[in-house]
């Protein structure tokens, strides 16, 4: 009975957030500096009239609002399996260098070769997956130990953004272009931006779904998980790249959302538990509501200036986590 | 059930573990003991081969561990390191059904059996009433009995505890080993553990291997093992040492520091 509760509870949780993110859809969709109703919305979805409403709606809103919802979904479940995999709650994508990675590479060819602007998201992508393993195979020595990684993705990252500011100083004149996307953004973003995201989070959440019992038998330990028949080395080396692509691919589109791999799955770790066959679905969901809120409130909280998403996440998500944090102090140590 | 021949292990130049010779044969209660440092752990870590050897060898079942694959050894052996953690927010049940890993292939959900199994783990171990709780929520010897189920659900022949009383009060880790002398007597478990109180080790186990600075001391049944001079050699302190001719085996009451 009671087993049963607990599980009802975290599939309850599970349509809630389905049914929030279907709300927030047309939501975003809605909102913005020309502000729609939902009945327009429907008909433009489902009819193929060309007006203007309808070309906003199709050409602008939904793919951002698509691309809200993967990101944040890509950025949660990497930072879920990252701080499963390294046992350590600080963990998110910024820790395997992800945004450092990213960084630099804007920083190359956004301040460096203004030029070249349209190669940022292959390089930023690039950039961020090739940190991840810098750091990995400078924390290897007979094996990965998760702590010495975790600490050497604080070291690699502070040397990245040493050279990152060395780049700035030498192009004041250029800032503004990296500082957007330290800060993360989603105007401007089209369907071929989707495109280039959808198979990276559809292969990511698979993967990642598929694992959730290696994770969970990862966190007891790699004493017991390799008495369980799990190859640990194996099973970390995948995962990481896993989680690597996921935010490389989300970084790389809309900038250095940061936050979201961090917090996200806390909080969603709060409400559903560690269990990770529930705590995945669950961040993913939660990432990508959360993302498309705060995206429909950059529209319209300063309209018709918009601010950048990373910076409503960072006001209002944050201290609505502290908010649980001290709510749901049993989960503590 | 194990043999080793003359395994050595270090760690950088340092010996651990010194030409150690050990039998486990199949059916009996097998303790190390020895003081701090004196290779206790490091031999559970080098038959589990989460520590590689440098030389010699180890057997189980006759064949050399290393040719063993992944899945076999998790079917035959299982063992729990000193103080082991789980997120506080599993269930019992949870943890338990996580030892079936080695039974499922990556695409298969617990099964009929594997249900079985769980159960049946929950209640040789006597957490049946809470096994839907949260780990935070369990006392320290119920959640030794936690991890003790999920050992057995992993049905073994073999298992390995690396000090499974330590933390506990004296009437947990008196139930604790009530439990691993029944899986053993029950359902006959092979069990090798490393335990630091003397009386514990002398009461309950079938054979002992005293160990000082890596190598093997002493080897034998408690009685033979455990007397005032090899106690002595090994720790460092004076005992007496009394038989209990009840139950036939040794009590000793530490006195002093040797000088």
């Amino acid at each position: 009975m009671e087993h049963n509760l607990l599980i009802r509870k975290k599939i309850t949780y599970l349509i809630i957030v389905g049914i929030a993110l279907f709300i927030a859809f047309i939501m975003s969709v809605r909102f913005g500096a020309v502000e729609l109703d939902t009945a327009e919305i429907l008909k433009s979805l489902f009819s193929s009239v060309e007006t203007t409403n309808r070309n906003i709606i199709w050409k602008l809103r939904v793919p951002r609002t698509l691309i809200a919802g993967l990101v944040g979904m890509c950025l949660s479940v990497s930072g879920c399996i990252l701080q499963s995999v390294m046992k350590n709650p600080l963990a998110s994508p910024t820790i395997i260098g992800v945004n450092a990675g990213a960084g630099l590479a804007a920083a190359v060819t956004l301040v460096l070769l203004p030029e070249m602007e349209y190669l940022l998201t292959p390089a930023a992508f690039f950039g961020a997956f090739a940190t991840t393993w810098i750091i990995y195979i400078i924390s290897w020595k007979d094996g990965i130990k998760p702590l010495r990684m975790v600490l050497a993705g604080v070291a690699i990252s502070s040397i990245i953004s040493a050279i990152i500011n060395t780049i700035l100083i030498f192009y004041p004149d250029r800032i503004t272009n990296q500082i957007s996307f330290t800060i993360g953004s989603l105007s401007t973003k089209m369907w071929s931006d989707f495109r280039i995201l959808l198979p990276y989070a559809v292969i990511g959440l698979i993967i990642a779904l598929i694992y959730s019992k290696k994770l969970n038998i990862l966190l007891l330990g790699d004493e017991i998980a390799s008495n369980l028949g799990i190859n640990i080395e194996r099973t970390r080396i995948i995962l990481i790249a896993v989680a690597s692509l996921l935010a490389a691919s989300a970084v790389s589109i809309v900038g250095m959302l940061g936050f979201v791999g961090l917090i996200i799955p806390h909080m969603t770790r709060l409400i559903v538990g560690s269990d990770n066959r529930f705590l995945i679905p669950a961040s993913a969901l939660t990432g990508a509501l959360v993302v498309m809120v705060c995206d429909t409130l950059a529209r319209i909280v300063a309209k018709p200036m918009e601010i950048p998403v990373g910076i409503i996440m960072s006001l209002i998500g944050a201290p609505f986590f502290l908010f649980l944090l001290r709510r749901r102090f049993k989960y503590d140590d | 059930m194990i043999k080793t021949k003359k395994i050595e292990v270090s760690y950088g130049k340092k010996i651990i573990i010194d030409s150690v010779d050990i039998h486990i044969k199949k059916g009996t209660i097998n303790t190390l003991i020895g003081p701090n440092g004196s290779g206790k752990s490091t031999i559970l870590k080098a038959l589990t081969q989460q520590k590689k050897i440098d030389s010699g060898e180890i057997f189980f079942k006759g064949d050399p561990i290393q040719t063993l694959s992944r899945m076999y050894w998790a079917k035959n052996v299982t063992y729990l390191p000193q103080n082991p953690k789980a997120p506080n927010d599993f269930t019992v049940w949870d943890l338990v059904s996580l030892s079936r890993n080695a039974y499922l292939k990556w695409y298969e959900r617990l099964g009929k059996k594997d249900y079985e199994i769980i159960e049946e783990s929950i209640g040789k171990t006597n957490i049946q009433d809470h096994k839907y709780k949260l780990l935070s929520e369990l006392s320290g010897g119920e959640r030794q009995r936690a991890w003790i189920a999920m050992a057995l659900a992993q049905e073994p022949e073999l298992i390995i505890l690396d000090e499974p009383t330590t933390f506990l009060d004296i009437a947990y880790q008196f139930e604790v080993l009530e439990i691993i002398k029944e899986l053993n007597e029950k359902e006959n478990i092979t069990v090798l553990m490393v335990l630091h109180d003397l009386n514990h080790a002398a009461k309950y186990s079938d054979n002992i291997v005293l160990l000082k600075k890596g190598k093997v001391f002493a080897e034998g049944a408690p009685k033979d093992v455990m007397n005032k001079e090899n106690i002595r050699e090994a720790f460092d302190i004076e005992v007496k040492v009394q038989h209990d001719e009840e139950h036939n085996y040794p009590l000793i009451y530490p006195i002093r520091k040797a000088v």
